[in-house]
């Protein structure tokens, strides 16, 4: 199976690589989007290397920690974030109001819980844009918000002996006036 | 499928979940935790307060701004944005000391020094002149009370002193620094203050050896600045002819050596009388700023001449002392403006005469007049909000 990448972006070369996941899905990527995954331009580069004669224009780099439902988003994320730039190259005030839009439009299609993957995924490609944007999209999700609301955004259960929450939530009582309902 | 998330949450690794805790505003940061024990191990961690302040401290605009509610006779202290023409306050931060319910201490503070979202305060007891001295953190409402330093005795007899509150990048530690002039001694050429220094690490403080403190006299409540990891204070030496000369006494945190500082010329530079001298050390940039603030009339009861503010373009070059203000003589009436500092943008603070404060800035000349009023002891400063305190739940730490 194979998720051949549409729309051409026409400011990029016609290189194609091709990335494969832990769930043994295969990508084809313009090279542009694939070198903002930094994991992915340091093998590449590795590879190139290595292979000064060689002269293919395809190659295929295993992604052994991240399934394809993440690295698809990532892609698309990763498109638009390069569409947006090159539209843009000249006023970064424009691109930052292009780019809060389509990050706004970009969080309504995922739910909290693919965030983690998404954010696991972005770390080990070490794309650096995306992680920013989901840590700002979580950090804004529980900013002034309970600590059940917290617990249950992350998934998390107390692991406080009782008597040691309550004493916690003593101390900082004023940070818990005035949160947000859940 | 909602299992194998929960999983992916929990291993996330540390320095992710500490990149979403610095994008939190400190309140949500503290509601955190409470969430589970590694999320608290990450937050009440010195390595963690730290990232947060670099952090912070690279993006604050924050200008802190102490005042006094006259009405009730307690200070407040408000933030305004740096960067807002306006000036508008918004966040206000009430004295823990104060709050109906306080059951902690009363009197006046005044803000001897601010250094990473630390202020350091001392009440205003004017009987002993130094009483109690405070580190207080107002955004994660935590405060220490210092233990009283251990050169005040009555039986040194009336003395004056000086505070100063800083942060020592080689220890990593904070530290308030008492320079206590002997009034007996103020007129004699060849005595040196007692100098004791408070470490938050150890919550002790320790007496300088005499040898290493300059012969000098410092005025006591004289305004200090910190910068370049450094303690300043105006001084002055008494000289053969009689006569008070001022410098600027420095005490570097980190090695804790003692130098001086020249000061430009200006007039009325030397003066028969020390208290009749009103001079003040301010922080400028990365550098040190001299206020003037006219000469002190003992008839009149006010300063009087005009007001003087000196930069120094060059750290530490005498030499670069550039004049910036010079207002004209206001000695009939009116009575001196009196800077308090500067902002980051280079605009200078000042209280008029009859408390209202206004900004003045000296590449365009213009006045603001900024409808708020100050006191006496009003304190001015880039504010960096900070978690410090925060990973000290011992050790006579108080949350209110």
């Amino acid at each position: 199976m194979s998720n051949q990448s549409e729309s051409p972006n026409p400011t990029s070369s016609s290189n194609k690589i091709t990335l494969k996941t832990s769930d043994n899905e295969v990508f084809e990527v313009e090279e542009a989007v694939a070198m903002k995954f930094c994991t992915v331009k340091q093998y590449f580069d590795d590879e190139n290397n290595n292979n000064v004669t060689s002269g293919t224009s395809t190659t295929l780099i295993p992604l052994p920690n991240v399934e394809s439902h993440p690295l698809a988003i990532l892609i698309t994320y990763c498109k638009k974030h390069l569409e947006i730039k090159a539209n843009n190259a000249d006023n970064k005030k424009e691109m930052e109001i292009d780019m809060e839009h389509y990050e706004r439009e970009f969080l309504k299609n995922v739910m909290p819980q693919e965030l983690t993957e998404l954010i696991l995924a972005a770390n080990y490609l070490n794309f650096k844009e995306a992680l920013d944007f989901f840590c700002r999209a979580v950090a804004s999700a529980i900013q002034n918000k309970s600590v059940e609301y917290v617990r249950k955004f992350f998934g998390l259960e107390s692991d406080f002996k009782p008597g040691e929450e309550e004493k916690l939530r003593e101390e900082f009582a004023w940070s818990f006036e005035g949160v947000d309902e859940d | 499928m909602s299992d194998d998330n929960n999983k992916n949450w929990e291993c996330l690794p540390g320095e992710i979940v500490t990149d979403i805790f610095l994008r939190l505003p400190i309140k949500s940061i503290i509601i955190c935790t409470s969430v589970s024990k590694t999320w608290r191990r990450l937050i009440q961690n010195p390595a963690f307060i730290s990232t947060h302040l670099i952090h912070h401290s690279n993006t604050s605009h924050n200008f802190l701004l102490s005042r006094l509610c006259l009405q009730h006779h307690q200070e407040f202290y408000t933030l305004h944005n740096e960067d807002d023409p306006d000036f508008t306050q918004h966040t206000k931060f009430d004295s823990p000391f104060h709050a109906p319910k306080s059951k902690y201490y009363y009197g006046t503070f005044r803000v001897v020094g601010m250094c990473n979202g630390l202020l350091c305060l001392v009440d205003d007891d004017i009987l002993t002149d130094i009483n109690k001295l405070f580190l207080w953190n107002p955004c994660v409402r935590k405060f220490l009370k210092l233990p009283d330093p251990n050169i005040i005795s009555f039986t040194l007899g009336e003395f004056t002193a000086s505070i100063g509150f800083g942060f020592d990048p080689k220890t990593n530690d904070y530290k308030v620094v008492m320079v206590v002039t002997l009034l007996y001694r103020l007129h004699h050429s060849r005595s040196r203050p007692m100098v004791t220094v408070y470490s938050l690490s150890t919550g002790k403080w320790r007496m300088f050896k005499d040898h290493v403190v300059p012969t000098c006299a410092v005025r006591g409540r004289e305004p200090q600045a910190f910068v370049n990891g450094a303690l300043h204070w105006l001084a002055w030496k008494r000289t053969n002819d009689r006569k008070f000369h001022p410098f600027v006494l420095v005490l570097d945190l980190g090695d804790e050596i003692f130098s001086e500082i020249s000061l430009p010329e200006f007039p009325g530079y030397t003066c028969e009388s020390a208290e009749a001298l009103g001079t003040s050390v301010s922080v400028y940039g990365n550098s040190i700023a001299l206020f003037h603030n006219g000469n002190y009339s003992f008839e009149r009861q006010h300063f009087s001449g005009c007001l003087n503010i000196w930069v120094m373009k060059e750290y530490g070059v005498a030499s670069s002392w550039t004049n910036v203000l010079t207002t004209i003589d206001q000695d009939r009436g009116g009575g001196v403006p009196r800077a308090l500092g500067f902002k980051r943008n280079g605009e200078v603070v000042l209280l008029k005469d009859g408390g209202q404060i206004i900004l003045w800035n000296p590449e365009s000349q213009n006045i603001k007049h900024l409808r708020i009023t100050g006191y006496q002891y009003s304190f001015v400063g880039s504010y960096v909000e900070s978690l410090v305190l925060l990973d000290k739940s011992t050790k006579g730490v108080v949350t209110y």
